[in-house]
């Protein structure tokens, strides 16, 4: 394989991981400040996707549609469907809520855009742009420097929001210990009703800039958030900070097994990979002694 | 409860007369059979499995590929799909084991995806979305130069047949396997602790079920006629999933209500929505069917047990300790520790906070005839008393559930020796054998924990600061059940700071600091 083909591999690679790594980032928030796992996050990011385009207009506005639907969403799952069950602590409750979620939203999308799949206007005309060459065949399309590039500049101030304002640390104080943050007056319920908006937001941003490259199918959304979970393990879960470094693995992963001329294998791969993870090494945040 | 499952069945075998959707009907069977395989690792075991979907895909894909590419009659392919899903099902169990159930739902989640994904990326084999054809299926038996062409009444008595036999299997085999699954289901390090093979009942839980599915999947593409990707994965694995939970995922009985509520939300859907609209209005009547049901429907009924107590009979063992050293990540928790005890002796452990005295305990447990207790409380919910003691019996049990099923005389007279050691154990703590675990106050729970170390009959029992919280009038209680079991003739090892329970009924004391011995006496 010639530096060409590698080059070209690593970069788009770490661009589309970029997206990953910011739904893995919101994901892994909603997991410290609450123990769940939001199997939902994919399908509702891809909804807010089509609540966007339904609304139409220019790429901003598209754009700010989708960001506040997401939010809207998210907020809405949690303040409204999940609320019971986390009192309860009810795990196979939210498993179902989350899970039969993701495919009630499914399907109100395929009730609005029966089409097989839609475009999502860009930013700016990339598909106008003539790709670099890299040799060998091998090419590079700006378009992966401008993803690369919002996705780092995003995951930073996300990372700002939770590290340096008082809603950041509120969620921090959650996520260290809920009970005591709630004694000394945190306001847990409404700090996690915020975070699962912020992941929505994140989980938006990503599509907004990776999607347009191809096309908005209904289960664009849910492949997105797959992607996201897979990274979020990969790195056990730890911090969203690492969640992000987790998207970007995933993203080369996928692009290597792209370029390895076995495209079929793409959304195959993370999954197995993460599954190898889980079975091999499970991180200590998911794991329980039985032996 | 006999007759009115005779009734049923009668009643489903007629059904085809009746109804005349005859491949609805044997899908609605093979779902709840499908459905029914999840009771194991759901209800009992406590993983939320979201795989089941992958497990009945596997054997669907297993028979027409079988049968389209290899020609392989039904009494081939069938037995193949069966072995090919427990299989996966096995190793998706090893390795969901370890997980915390959150987790568990998630990789048996990516389970179905990658399941879903993976057919449609080998449609050289799979035949890829278009799904692939079944031939229609012929039974050869040679031996009488016959063939049976199998149509939809057969299948639909095919399927019948296997709902009964997972029914009857599932209903017979709880008694022997609940109790230690739901002890290690609802905690697990005490089960660990009381020495319940936690792993391994959740790997055979997660085969079986995917066996299950396996079977159901099998069945149900031959009456399909095709093996349509978009029929099997994650949505089937959430269905299967919303029936046990909705309904009680504990009993076969809230299998099936759970199945009658998917059965009446979607033609509910139907009449109130035009046909574009049903899968929306279905899925937001199940989001909240399950997000404000506050309890499954059916909930498992407890049995009652009047066992009465053997004659009590002990041989301890003695135990021994050389030179044990023990480091955690660089703390010397032990360093250079030798104990001798004598068997039949009660032996006291005693020293400050990290002395290694716990630690020490754990290194004597290692003994196979010593039982031990942890320094908490067991955090059970869902079982009674008897039920958690039978499942300390777990580690020493010699027949498996398979046998249990069969009922095999061997089994019978495990279980039966079982039974009396649990009558023992709760006759010699004095704790209520039909109460509710959740029920008992703090000293009967702290009693539970020796129930259950000694139901495996062990020759020392180890226990870990027995009196943590209890009341003086309670402390005499368990002086007067340590004094019964010593003078029994068990050896007991006891860490406990509290001189009214040990003083006067300790034969020696060993007195740690710092990991190592300070006084033996």
């Amino acid at each position: 394989m010639s530096w060409g083909v590698v080059v070209q591999t690593v970069v788009t690679g770490l661009a589309t991981g970029a997206a990953y790594g910011l739904v893995a980032a919101g994901f892994v928030l909603v997991f410290r400040l609450t123990g769940i796992l939001h199997f939902a996050h994919g399908d509702l990011l891809g909804a807010a996707l089509f609540v966007g385009l339904w609304v139409g207009g220019g790429y901003g506005l598209i754009a700010g549609v989708a960001m506040a639907a997401a939010a809207v969403m998210g907020a809405l799952l949690f303040a409204v469907l999940l609320r019971p069950s986390f009192r309860r602590n009810a795990t196979g409750q939210w498993v179902a809520v989350t899970v039969a979620a993701a495919f009630m939203v499914q399907a109100a999308v395929a009730v609005a855009f029966p089409r097989v799949a839609y475009i999502l206007p860009d930013v700016v005309r990339f598909d106008e742009w003539a790709p670099w060459d890299l040799g060998d065949g091998a090419t590079l399309h700006p378009r992966s420097l401008f993803v690369l590039g919002v996705g780092v500049v995003v995951g930073l101030l996300a990372d700002a929001v939770l590290t340096r304002t008082r809603f950041g640390l509120g969620l921090q104080a959650v996520a260290d210990d809920a009970v005591a943050a709630s004694l000394v007056g945190v306001s847990v319920e409404r700090l996690v009703t915020g975070a699962f908006a912020l992941a929505g937001v994140l989980g938006v941003v990503a599509g907004l800039v990776i999607v347009p490259a191809t096309t908005l199918a209904p289960a664009t959304g849910l492949l997105l958030g797959l992607k996201g979970i897979a990274a979020s393990l990969l790195v056990g879960l730890r911090s969203p900070r690492l969640a992000f470094l987790g998207g970007l693995a995933v993203g080369v992963l996928e692009a290597a097994v792209v370029s390895l001329d076995a495209p079929q294998w793409r959304d195959v791969a993370p999954i197995l990979a993460v599954l190898v993870v889980l079975a091999w090494r499970p991180p200590a945040l998911a794991t329980e002694r039985v032996e | 409860m006999t007759v009115p499952a005779a009734v049923l069945v009668a009643l489903l075998a007629a059904a085809p007369v009746v109804v005349g959707d005859l491949s609805g009907l044997t899908t609605a069977v093979l779902l709840f059979t499908a459905a029914g395989g999840l009771i194991a690792p759901v209800g009992w075991a406590g993983l939320p499995s979201l795989g089941q979907g992958a497990f009945v895909g596997i054997g669907a894909y297993a028979v027409a590929i079988a049968s389209s590419r290899w020609g392989w009659g039904p009494l081939a392919s069938v037995p193949f799909a069966i072995a090919v899903a427990a299989a996966a099902g096995w190793v998706t169990g090893a390795a969901v084991a370890r997980l915390r159930a959150p987790f568990a739902a998630l990789a048996t989640w990516l389970v179905s995806w990658a399941f879903a994904l993976a057919v449609l990326a080998l449609p050289e084999w799979t035949a890829g979305a278009r799904g692939l054809v079944v031939p229609t299926q012929q039974v050869e038996l040679r031996a009488f130069a016959v063939s049976v062409r199998i149509t939809e009444l057969l299948l639909y008595d095919a399927a019948l047949v296997l709902a009964i036999v997972v029914g009857v299997v599932v209903v017979r085999a709880r008694a022997r396997i609940h109790p230690p699954m739901a002890f290690a289901r609802d905690d697990p390090a005490g089960a660990l602790a009381a020495r319940i093979p936690v792993a391994r009942l959740r790997t055979g839980a997660m085969a079986a079920s995917a066996a299950v599915g396996g079977a159901a999947g099998a069945l149900l593409v031959m009456a399909d006629g095709v093996a349509d990707p978009a029929a099997y994965g994650p949505v089937l694995s959430l269905q299967l999933f919303l029936v046990v939970v909705v309904g009680g995922a504990e009993t076969v009985v809230g299998a099936a209500m759970g199945l009658a509520v998917l059965a009446v939300i979607e033609p509910l859907a139907d009449a109130f929505a035009s046909p574009a609209w049903e899968p929306l209005l279905t899925g937001a009547l199940l989001v909240a069917v399950v997000a404000f049901g506050r309890r499954p429907l059916w909930r498992l009924r407890r049995r009652r047990f009047n066992v009465l107590p053997a004659a009590w009979s002990n041989r301890g063992v003695p135990l021994s300790a050389a030179d044990v050293v023990v480091d955690y990540g660089g703390v010397r928790a032990l360093d250079g520790v030798s104990v001798a005890i004598g068997a039949g002796t009660c032996h006291a452990l005693v020293g400050p906070n990290g002395s290694g005295k716990t630690t020490l305990l754990r290194v004597l447990a290692q003994d196979p005839h010593a039982a031990r207790t942890i320094q908490r409380s067991l955090t059970l919910s869902g079982l009674s008393v008897f039920d958690a003691v039978l499942a300390g019996r777990e580690p020493v049990r010699t027949t498996g559930v398979l046998r249990w099923v069969l009922n095999t005389p061997k089994s019978r007279a495990d279980q039966a020796a079982a039974e009396a050691a649990v009558a023992n154990a709760l006759s010699l703590t004095g704790l209520p054998a039909n109460d509710d675990v959740a029920d008992l106050h703090g000293a009967q729970r702290r009693l539970l924990q020796i129930a259950v170390a000694l139901a495996s009959e062990p020759g020392a029992l180890l226990l870990d600061e027995p009196s943590a919280g209890m009341a003086p009038a309670e402390q005499d209680g368990l002086r007067a059940v340590l004094q019964r079991l010593r003078d029994g003739g068990l050896t007991v090892v006891v860490i406990e700071h509290n001189q009214r329970v040990v003083h006067g009924l300790a034969d020696d004391v060993t007195e740690l600091d710092a990991g190592r011995v300070v006084v033996s006496a």
